[in-house]
């Protein structure tokens, strides 16, 4: 369960950022007032164009970073109150798989399982059920900077799953990933809905929403543009298709 | 406690399968310097040995004088006299170095020797030769010199006593072990104080602006561990790596000194007085918050830097401020007090010259110590305060 309460996130401007943006505030509102809620055993997807305020939202679902006013609360605790407890119930995936080149793919695992206090059998046993799911045993023993986009990819949702996390944040998962490599990513936020987990993913590509989402929010500029279920937001089309739906609600959000 | 652990472990292993950490920390402390100081030195010996058996040329304008002392001239081990060289080329022959000195006597010089005056003689010489050569072709002047003054002190029925009224004997109230421990004293300090900033810098870059370059940074935010442990276990690697690499230079010295066969005896035994484990111990016990320290200052720049780049950019110009107090503390008359053992890096190298000469002042050495462990503190509280600002994180 992840609740978002009138939460607002403001970025204090450098006098270089200033220039640059050509304003004289001294800081920028990157999210505006936003509240919403995503269910377990659902799929919530943050929905919007570049520079939204997506992924500033989900940092701060994560603890990345504080809300300015507003409360979040992921499964029962306060991001700022109890961030141990939040970070401890998340796991947390981005697009680019950001991983340890150096180290083996089962350092790395061991590394995470480690930090999220996986106790040594439920570890060896969660780690082999993903191993298996994923075909990772072949190459379980090499350094990640020898693997390819798709093994990382892997690798990355091991390192994510490895607590059994009750929510689940994945920040433009898919970005950059080819169809196949995103396939994995498809098939683990539907797995996790059926585990009863809380998903919630950023995207701006309509089809990925249209597959996978239950309920979903429309931001740009750092404003909620809509807020409902994937079933309200097609029974109330405007247009032909989702992806015109999305560019006409968010180019009405600008006006 | 658990967490800052299993962080340095991971950090520790990343760090050490990185190849430029590796070069920094291990191989070029313990490489270079030997390195270069054998070669300078084998250079500087071969140049002075040279310089010493050489067969010098001098171009000698004799104006019909002074036949005596061109004698006492040749007298010299290996001396060449030239003739007839004009005097006008004189000064661009020893500067060309066809010739390694000129000596031009005046019209009156035996007229002025006679009458118990003093003969003038024009001495050329080249300043950037080495000086080896000066001082073989003044040991001949000065052979002439003395001659002159015993015949003139006899006639006159003095003795030479007469005009050497002192005789100082010199004792060195140091032991030529002490003498050299301080010389090397001075000398350590710059070599392992400067490993220990170089070793330390590849992995703060590495682990700080290296995890926002290759986005790992935001995964590991996301983890139970907070940052201060984060932190700790990060900086914990940089200290490691540091003192390692200042070990290594202590190390790398020792075996260039005892593999030389050529260094002297005393210079093994000062050696093997500076590698007596409390000495050691001793050294390693600052090197610790000296890196601490060195660590605080460059974690920050790391944090705040978006690439690798950036980074070294903005933290390799602070090795000049490094070598500043180095410097100082490698001069003579510089000596650990209240005030220098509380300015931090000069500190180290004044102790250090103290404890290698074993004169060190132990309630000097906790002053040392309160100055670099509360520098440390310092540095750590500046590091932690820039990891948790946000702006650092996504300036990316």
């Amino acid at each position: 369960m992840i609740e978002v309460n009138n939460l607002i996130k403001e970025f204090k401007l450098s006098r270089q950022q200033r220039k640059e943006l050509n304003t004289k505030n001294s800081s920028v509102r990157a999210v505006n007032n936003i509240s919403f809620s995503c269910e377990p055993g659902r799929v919530f997807s943050l929905l919007g164009p570049n520079g939204a305020g997506k992924t500033t939202t989900l940092r701060m679902i994560s603890t990345i970073l504080q809300p300015t006013e507003g409360t979040i609360k992921v499964a029962g605790h306060d991001v700022v109150k109890s961030p141990q407890q939040v970070r401890q119930s998340i796991g947390f995936l981005t697009g680019s798989t950001g991983l340890y080149q150096r180290l083996t793919v089962n350092e790395v695992i061991k590394y995470f399982g480690d930090l999220y206090n996986v106790p040594k059998p439920v570890f060896k046993e969660r780690k082999e059920k993903l191993y298996t799911l994923l075909g990772m045993h072949d190459f379980a023993k090499k350094r990640v900077g020898q693997l390819s986009t798709g093994m990382k990819q892997k690798v990355s949702i091991t390192r994510t799953m490895i607590h059994d996390p009750q929510v689940v944040v994945f920040d433009e998962p898919t970005s950059g990933l080819d169809v196949i490599t995103a396939e994995n990513i498809i098939q683990l936020i539907l797995d996790c809905k059926k585990e009863g987990k809380t998903v919630i993913f950023s995207s701006h590509i309509m089809s990925e929403v249209d597959l996978l989402c239950d309920d979903l929010a429309i931001i740009h500029k750092g404003n909620l543009l809509f807020k409902g279920t994937m079933k309200d937001f097609k029974s109330n089309m405007q247009t032909e298709s989702l992806t015109e739906e999305f560019i006409r609600i968010v180019k009405a959000g600008s006006n | 406690m658990k967490n800052i652990f299993t962080i340095f472990k991971k950090e520790l292993t990343d760090v050490l399968r990185d190849k430029r950490t590796l070069l920094a920390m291990m191989v070029f402390p313990l490489l270079l310097v030997p390195g270069i100081l054998s070669i300078t030195s084998s250079f500087q010996a071969s140049q002075s040995d040279k310089a010493m058996n050489k067969e010098l040329k001098i171009g000698v304008i004799a104006n019909g004088n002074g036949a005596d002392f061109v004698k006492s001239l040749r007298f010299g081990r290996d001396i060449k006299i030239v003739e007839g060289v004009p005097e006008t080329e004189l000064n661009e022959l020893v500067k060309g170095d066809s010739l390694d000195a000129g000596i031009v006597i005046s019209t009156t010089f035996d007229q002025t020797i006679r009458a118990g005056k003093s003969g003038t003689v024009e001495y050329y010489f080249s300043s950037t030769d080495a000086p080896e050569i000066k001082k073989r072709i003044e040991g001949s002047i000065n052979f002439y010199k003395n001659g002159v003054l015993t015949d003139r002190l006899d006639s006159l029925g003095f003795d030479k006593s007469l005009i050497e009224p002192i005789n100082v004997i010199e004792k060195n109230v140091y032991t030529p072990e002490e003498s050299i421990g301080k010389l090397v004293g001075g000398f350590l300090p710059y070599i392992f104080v400067l490993f220990c900033l170089m070793g330390a810098m590849y992995p703060t870059i590495d682990l700080f602006t290296g995890e926002k370059e290759r986005g790992t940074i935001e995964t590991i935010l996301t983890v139970p561990a907070n940052r201060l442990e984060i932190l700790l276990g990060k900086m914990g690697v940089v200290i490691v790596t540091g003192v390692t690499s200042g070990l290594m230079a202590i190390i790398g010295m020792y075996l260039a000194l005892r593999l030389n066969p050529d260094a002297p005896k005393v210079i093994i035994n000062v050696i093997n007085n500076v590698l007596k484990p409390s000495t050691i111990a001793l050294i390693v016990a600052m090197l610790i918050p000296l890196t601490t320290f060195f660590g605080g200052i460059m974690i920050p720049v790391a944090i705040f830097a978006k690439t690798f780049k950036e980074a070294q950019s903005m933290i390799q110009p602070g090795v000049i401020i490094v070598i500043l107090p180095l410097v100082i503390g490698m001069m003579p008359g510089v000596e650990l007090n209240y005030g220098t053992a509380l300015i931090p890096i000069l500190n180290v190298a004044l102790a250090s010259k103290e404890i290698i000469a074993g004169t060190i002042d132990y309630s000097m050495l906790i002053v040392v110590f309160v100055s670099l462990i509360s520098l440390a503190a310092i540095g750590i509280v500046l590091s932690i305060k820039q990891f948790g600002k946000e702006s650092n994180i996504l300036r990316a």
